[in-house]
């Protein structure tokens, strides 16, 4: 395919704004060098630094004290309610029994939705580990895969595509609007089950979009860099196409669940 | 290929207004959605002028368009996905099909989007031997209605739940239910099987980001996410304008968004993608196409008077609060775009003339550019429209739609003028009202006896002697 249709283009949009239609203007009248990032209109998203660390695993966190870690665990709380997003605390503690009674819960309260066994599919992740999946494996009608990043195990794409539970980490969450992030995570993972649980630490917690953004400019967003693909994921899935009746459970999962560890 | 019925509008908006199902299913959206985004506005942390920075930040970004799409290419490109700019419907249907005749497929299923409306894309494809499915709920269920989309983020607003239901029954063989969840889970049965099944996934994009060379989709129901996750090969067909340069003008943009299109804080689901996977994932897509449209918008991008209608972000947040929409409904605009956006953007994409009454039929009421996330001056853009179409225009092969209107008040305005012809007009015209009797019909009998505007106005009686004659007498004529 030749570029001709891009010069063309670009060159009628050029015009349009009243510039050399054959001359590409310099794209340092737009992206001026990366220092305290700010949006187009040069406000900077933070007036302040944020306190990060980047962890040995690539796992972001903020240090806080304990009381704004106490607030914005009350407004995730909050902004889960109406989502139908359900957030659990669990002290680092005990995390790994809490877990571990919890899923077993969900296995044995839910069925499943596509097929006659409950497959549990997982994230090869430390937090994740905290998690016996042998035991779950002894049950019956019961199927645990865990997903690696580059040796699939055999089975995994069927597994994904009649999954009861999916369980992930995440890379952020948003306690002003209860959301979850995730970055260069496999994406069918929280997609194609019918409960989605999400596992992550409250040091990983930031309070609202504007500090989101902020870590994302100073940790995986690099010029240089390959982009990653990520993915925004604020409660199950919901629609209001019919009467404008608000439904929980579209295509995504019908069910979420966040596991919040305090350390 | 794409089917426009702008010229029926009249015939439509007539009809339209005695369909009391149709009010009542979008006096319910309005009160909900358009209210409740007014209410999301005002509980920013910022408070409602969020709005007018939101505004700068797409007037920078539209003032450099070239540079953000050489940007936004070059990056995709670099990350191993392929970048098509289509100056045109043609162009860009051409490319999808060859790239899925590439690929040999047979099943392609897609993410809501009004670009894709705009080009007539599954016409095209259906005309391929190609089975396009679409997968928004709404969009579902007026594509197994044989129905265009009426309203941007709810497309099947003005179907009822028995209407969906008798439908559902017929077209997916289940017993009848008119119950929303019930129906929701039926499509959501139907619809994972064509998920995994498809070749390919076809989107619209919501706001690219320049600078880090991604695109974006919003949904709330998921089905965009599978769209651009199972299927081998990703389509995504972008707007030229539909771009920001800055990650950073994500945070305003996304937020207002959310509230402008449908009260929320945040979206369901937000993706950020900028071209295929690796190959050894096993998530999708292997191959992703970008498409970047024209198809009119350079030509609205050259006139400073319109450009501002391109900083557009398709919330619907207009047709949420808008008056005339409220009473005719999204499918008597005949575009894809209805609404105020669709009033001031089809007439400039399909011709102003042919979209007249798009623009002639809205009141000026200015709800609109309240309810705006980027707080676009819809009602300024009608105003200069209406007058292109009054005074006839070049630029835009505008012709003048009423010679007799502008004839008569080229008179009235040469009557005015002078005082004294004024005098004797008027007394020449209350002669000829005192002939008639009190109740005179004055004006039906002698202007347009058929135009709405005489069916319930009717002129005063002339005085024989104006106040002011009357007073200077009183006064004895100093």
């Amino acid at each position: 395919m030749s570029i001709h249709h891009k010069t063309t283009f670009l060159s009628k949009v050029r015009a349009a704004l009243g510039h050399d239609p054959n001359m590409s203007r310099s794209s340092h009248l737009v992206f001026k060098s990366s220092g305290f990032p700010v949006n187009s209109i040069d406000e900077p998203l933070l007036q302040n630094p944020l306190d990060f660390q980047v962890q040995p695993d690539k796992t972001v966190t903020i240090s806080r004290s304990t009381q704004e870690k106490e607030l914005l665990i009350s407004m995730l709380k909050t902004a889960a309610i109406p989502l139908r997003l359900q957030v659990e605390i669990l002290n680092r503690s005990n995390a790994a029994a809490m877990l571990q009674q919890s899923i077993l819960k969900l296995v044995s309260e839910n069925q499943p939705e596509w097929g006659n066994q409950k497959i549990l599919v997982v994230e090869d992740h430390p937090l994740i580990h905290q998690i016996d999946l042998k035991k779950f494996e002894k049950l019956p009608d019961v199927q645990v895969f865990t997903s690696a990043p580059v040796e699939h195990p055999k089975g995994i794409k069927d597994a994904l595509q009649h999954a009861m539970i999916g369980i992930t980490t995440a890379d952020f969450c948003v306690a002003e609007t209860g959301t979850i992030v995730m970055i260069n995570r496999l994406k069918s993972l929280s997609l194609l089950p019918s409960i989605h649980v999400v596992i992550l630490y409250d040091s990983q917690i930031v309070a609202n979009f504007k500090e989101l953004y902020y870590l994302l400019y100073r940790t995986i967003f690099h010029s240089n860099n390959l982009s990653p693909h990520m993915v925004f994921i604020t409660g199950p899935s919901k629609t209001a196409d019919i009467e404008a009746v608000m439904v929980h459970g579209a295509h995504g999962p019908r069910q979420m669940i966040i596991y919040i560890i305090s350390c | 290929m794409t089917h426009i019925t702008c010229e029926s509008f009249r015939e439509m908006a007539k009809q339209a207004v005695h369909d009391h199902r149709l009010h009542e299913a979008l006096f319910f959206l309005q009160e909900r959605l358009g209210k409740g985004a007014a209410a999301a506005y005002r509980n920013l942390p910022e408070g409602p002028n969020l709005r007018l920075k939101a505004h700068q930040i797409r007037k920078f970004s539209i003032d450099h368009l070239d540079i953000l799409l050489e940007s936004l290419a070059e990056k995709i490109e670099k990350n191993g996905g392929n970048v098509f700019f289509a100056k045109d419907a043609v162009a860009a249907r051409s490319y999808c099909l060859e790239v899925a005749k590439k690929h040999g497929v047979r099943l392609v299923v897609k993410g809501k989007s009004m670009t894709t409306e705009e080009i007539g894309l599954n016409n095209a494809l259906i005309g391929a031997g190609i089975e396009a499915v679409e997968t928004d709920l709404g969009e579902f269920i007026i594509q197994l209605a044989g129905e265009r989309p009426s309203h941007i983020i709810a497309p099947a607003i003005h179907k009822t739940r028995d209407q969906i239901g008798m439908l559902f029954s017929q077209k997916l063989s289940i017993p009848y239910s008119d119950d929303p969840p019930t129906l929701t889970m039926a499509a959501r049965n139907a619809l994972r099987k064509k998920f995994l099944q498809a070749d390919m996934g076809i989107s619209g994009c919501n706001i690219a980001c320049a600078e880090t060379g991604h695109i974006t989709t919003v949904s709330n129901e998921g089905n965009i996410r599978m769209v651009s996750t199972i299927p081998d090969v990703y389509m995504v067909f972008m707007g030229m304008e539909r771009v920001t340069a800055r990650l950073a003008d994500h945070e305003i943009l996304f937020r207002l968004l959310s509230r402008g299109a449908a009260a929320q804080q945040m979206a369901g689901y937000v993706s950020y993608i900028g071209g295929p996977e690796h190959p050894s994932s096993i998530d999708g897509p292997k191959e992703f196409h970008l498409v970047i449209l024209d198809n009119g918008r350079s030509r609205i991008l050259a006139d400073s008077e319109f450009r501002e209608i391109l900083y557009c972000i398709r919330c619907a947040g207009c047709l949420n609060v808008c008056p005339v929409y409220a009473k005719i409904g999204g499918h008597t605009y005949g575009y894809a775009y209805s609404g105020p956006i669709g009033s001031v953007i089809t007439p400039l994409l399909v011709g102003v003339n042919r979209a007249k009454d798009l623009c002639m039929g809205e009141t000026l009421c200015g709800a609109c550019r309240n309810a705006c996330p980027v707080d676009i001056n819809i009602p300024k853009m009608l105003l200069k429209l209406r007058s292109k179409l009054a005074e006839g225009d070049p630029v835009w092969n505008v012709t003048p739609i009423s010679s007799r209107k502008k004839f008569l008040f080229s008179v009235w305005s040469w009557i005015i003028q002078d005082r004294n012809r004024y005098d004797r007009f008027i007394k020449m015209c209350a002669k000829i009202q005192s002939t008639l009797g009190r109740s005179n019909r004055f004006i039906q009998k002698f202007f347009y006896s058929s135009n709405g505007w005489t069916k319930y106005r009717e002129l005063p009686v002339i005085p024989t002697e104006t106040f002011i004659r009357q007073w200077q007498q009183r006064q004895g004529r100093t």
